[in-house]
């Protein structure tokens, strides 16, 4: 059976870098495989989903692009028209490997590509419902409407286009992490798929509401003032470390010297 | 889904992106503030009222109009605020301000932790807000400001946003009665958002020489007045060691919220009436208040047959009916003991007495009506269910709030608000706890028809034909008319209306204090409707 690729280039303002899609590209082509060109599929979801049925009921195809996990909840807003399960989900950066073992002819799907021309860049939030717990936190927190209540009670994205480009603010609110940006940089917010742990550990949310609120802002102030401090000397010390080692390298290639020599060379760093 | 789609929100929510319009339009408002003499906090349709009598004078401001209510409720807080302790302020800045793209920061679960990397205005802010004492927040949207609003614990903010976020946060602060000043952003993008900084710093700078004494932390508060309460102090303050008095400081020194004497003593604190010399003075009269309550709850709960108190066996269970009653007219007696013994001047003796007195015969009225209903078995009108709740409830909070207000020496204009408002807050206390009440139990099928119940009666004010059957099945012994009732739609919409009335009485509680013109005292009784209710 042929697999067939797809990638997705996210064109609008997107995070891939275009070298890395036409790395992927040539690669392909040197060894002819035909693969589909998308060229956002945030853009496509939204407003050519039909655009998008050749892919998602393909027998054995491969969508190439972010986050996975992104990928998969991003098309199953379409609903039933969606992904069926035969369609699988690859993050670019790892895309050589899989493709070196896709050999040539056993894709068929010519050098198609499926466009978006709007000048909306498409930057919305995609809720993972295997994490959802239906908090409504999200809805209760955006202030563009982007979110709505359905028949079954079940918080959607019901406005995509009211999200402000580049706010990524109700996916730090989710406590459970399942509101995904695709176009987003930061772990998790881009639908990778580990929990961050910011929201274990000392809650501050939880310490405002019970306990003094000034001093918990004041312990707050004075333990980030500390972590910057150690994040300087962490750094200052890296430096040190960094010259030290270049001296002891000079020494040793200058004087070939013993190893006493080099030991000195390293003391200075501890 | 498309852009298009979006109403122009842009219309009212402009704000003018010069500093020198921004500064006129200040200006102008100051004056108009500092003419009308705007005691906070404003009600949101007080807000509207003045912003609207300025655009009349200035129709140009027109486009202006979310601004200028912003502007006109920063000035009416500006006294106080110059007040507050820099160390008691906090600054709230969004996230949105910082550099889009460039912004090195991490976040924590309060907001964006600032590396002061000098890409955006944030870290120039942050150093100025440091150097004066203030807490600066820097938060991702408004979770965070909510929750330090609502909170009740904080004393003062600054917020800078966009109007749309003000209009979300607003009713919170007005709700919470903190002071606040709101600073607009030039620009409601979301992104590489500006502030005027001119603005910012001479309102970050504001503080004059007195320290604004109005704010009352409950909490504390309530921590103290607990201590009152111990069986130790109840003993030395009632003068007495026989096995009744025993029962009586027992039952006094057990369970409840204490929400009678802490309204009391927190209405001489923002009256500024309260010294170390006075205190013993105000805490036999907190007790004496708490006397007459715990003594109307012993009789209700054998007029009402209710076996339980605060979660444990009501006191005529713990011994029985007769040494209950007993109890109860004790308690009355101390009740008046430790007013008589708190030494009050003259004229002040007579306000107590006669508030006291007051209390007592419409509380008892109120129970009378209820008792009579209920002996007659039929369904009364929703206005007579409304007097009942009013009588019931209403002398209680009058009573500690008159108490408080007579010992600060208040005036008659400071009374009469205190009548109206304690009426509508007991109207509306009832309102919540029947709502409460009767979802508990038509949710377990053991609702009684024949209790005297708001949602019944207004049932029975839409379908009299309905209840009246219900009523009648009721009497014959059917038992199934509660399970009946929770499926109606009339059982909805009357608890929809009852949820309408709860707003409408306490909307009626925060229009009585639109007169008064002492700001902790207001701010107070609007926190204290909020805690209540």
């Amino acid at each position: 059976m042929s697999k067939q690729v797809y990638i997705c280039g996210c064109e609008k303002d997107g995070k891939i870098e275009k070298a890395t899609v036409e790395k992927l590209k040539k690669s392909l082509e040197e060894k002819n495989i035909g693969y589909t060109y998308i060229e956002d599929l945030c853009g496509s979801v939204l407003k050519n989903p039909e655009d998008l049925q050749g892919m998602c009921h393909a027998e054995d195809a491969m969508l190439i692009g972010c986050q996975p996990r992104a990928m998969e909840k991003l098309l199953s807003l379409l609903g039933d028209s969606g992904a069926n399960t035969k369609l699988t989900f690859q993050h670019i950066d790892k895309a050589d490997e899989m493709v070196s073992n896709i050999t040539a002819g056993q894709a068929v799907t010519g050098d198609a590509k499926i466009s978006y021309r709007e000048e909306w860049k498409p930057w919305y939030p995609v809720i993972d419902y295997d994490r959802c717990n239906g908090c409504r936190k999200c809805l209760n927190f955006c202030l563009f409407g982007v979110y709505a209540v359905n028949e079954e009670g079940k918080v959607v994205v019901d406005q995509p286009a009211n999200c402000k480009d580049m706010c990524p603010a109700c996916a730090r609110v989710c406590p459970q992490e399942a509101i995904i940006f695709p176009k987003h940089t930061d772990n998790t917010i881009d639908g990778s798929d580990g929990i961050s742990g910011k929201k274990s550990g000392v809650n501050l949310i939880d310490q405002i509401q019970n306990e003094d609120v000034y001093s918990v802002l004041n312990a707050r102030r004075s333990n980030f003032k500390m972590s910057l401090l150690k994040k300087d000397q962490l750094k200052m010390a890296e430096e040190e470390r960094r010259i030290c080692s270049c001296h002891a390298a000079a020494k040793k290639v200058d004087e070939a010297s013993s190893e006493k020599n080099d030991k000195t060379g390293h003391s200075c760093c501890e | 889904m498309f852009r298009e789609e979006l109403p122009d929100i842009r219309l009212s929510k402009a704000v003018p992106q010069s500093a020198e319009k921004i500064k006129h339009i200040r200006e102008l408002i100051r004056d108009y503030a500092a003419e009308k003499n705007l005691v906070p906090p404003l009600q949101e349709e007080e807000v509207i009222h003045h912003s609207g009598i300025l655009i009349w004078k200035h129709p140009e401001l027109f486009p202006y109009r979310k601004l200028l209510a912003v502007m006109i409720n920063n000035y009416a807080w500006h006294r106080i605020f110059s007040g507050i302790p820099f160390n008691r302020r906090i600054l709230l800045l969004p996230k949105c301000m910082s550099h889009s793209t460039e912004c090195p920061a991490e976040y924590d679960d309060l907001g964006l932790l600032c590396q002061q990397c000098g890409r955006c205005d944030i870290a120039g802010i942050i150093t100025r807000a440091d150097e004066l004492g203030y807490h600066t927040i820097v938060s991702e949207g408004t979770t965070a400001v909510t929750l330090l609003l609502a909170s009740g614990k904080v004393e003062c903010v600054i917020g800078v946003g966009c109007l749309h976020s003000f209009e979300r946060s607003f009713p919170l602060a007005v709700k919470e009665a903190v002071p606040s000043i709101a600073i607009p952003l030039f620009n409601a993008e979301c992104k590489d958002s500006r502030v005027d900084l001119d603005w910012l710093n001479e309102v970050l700078s504001l503080r004059d020489e007195t320290n604004w004494q109005g704010w009352i932390d409950l909490n504390l508060l309530k921590q103290e007045i607990g201590n009152w309460f111990t069986l130790e102090n109840l003993h030395r303050l009632l003068e007495s060691e026989d096995a009744t008095s025993n029962i009586a400081c027992k039952w006094m020194a057990s369970g409840g919220k204490r929400w009678r004497p802490l309204i009391m003593v927190a209405v001489c604190k923002a009256l500024g009436s309260m010294t170390d010399a006075n205190t013993e003075a105000i805490m036999k009269l907190a007790v004496a208040v708490e006397c007459f309550h715990k003594a109307s709850l012993v009789h209700d709960d054998i007029e009402d047959d209710d076996a339980e108190r605060y979660g444990a066996p009501a006191l005529h269970e713990q011994h029985d009916i007769p040494v209950a009653i007993n109890i109860g007219d004790l308690l009355m007696g101390y009740g008046y003991q430790l007013i008589a013994r708190a030494w009050m001047k003259g004229e002040q003796i007579t306000q107590l007495l006669t508030i006291a007195a007051q209390g007592h015969r419409d509380l008892s009225l109120g129970q009378g009506e209820e008792l009579l209903w209920r002996r007659r078995k039929e369904l009364l009108p929703v206005q007579q269910i409304l007097k009942i709740f009013s009588n019931k409830t209403s002398p209680a909070f009058e009573v500690a709030l008159l108490f408080g207000a007579v010992v600060a020496g208040g005036d008659k204009a400071l009374m009469e608000i205190i009548r109206n408002y304690s009426r509508a807050l007991g109207i509306a206390y009832q309102i919540k706890d029947d709502l409460e009440d009767f979802n508990a139990d038509i949710g377990s099928n053991s609702f009684n028809i024949l209790q005297p119940s708001l949602i019944t009666a207004i049932i029975n004010e839409r379908d009299p034909l309905l209840m009246q059957d219900c009523l009648e099945r009721t009497r014959k012994g059917d038992e199934t008319v509660a399970a009946e009732l929770s499926q109606l739609t009339q059982t909805k919409e009357a608890v929809q209306e009852a949820e309408k009335l709860l707003e409408d009485y306490k909307q009626k509680a925060l229009n009585t204090l639109k007169e008064l013109n002492n700001p902790a005292m207001k701010i107070l009784l609007i926190r204290l409707l909020n805690k209540i209710i």
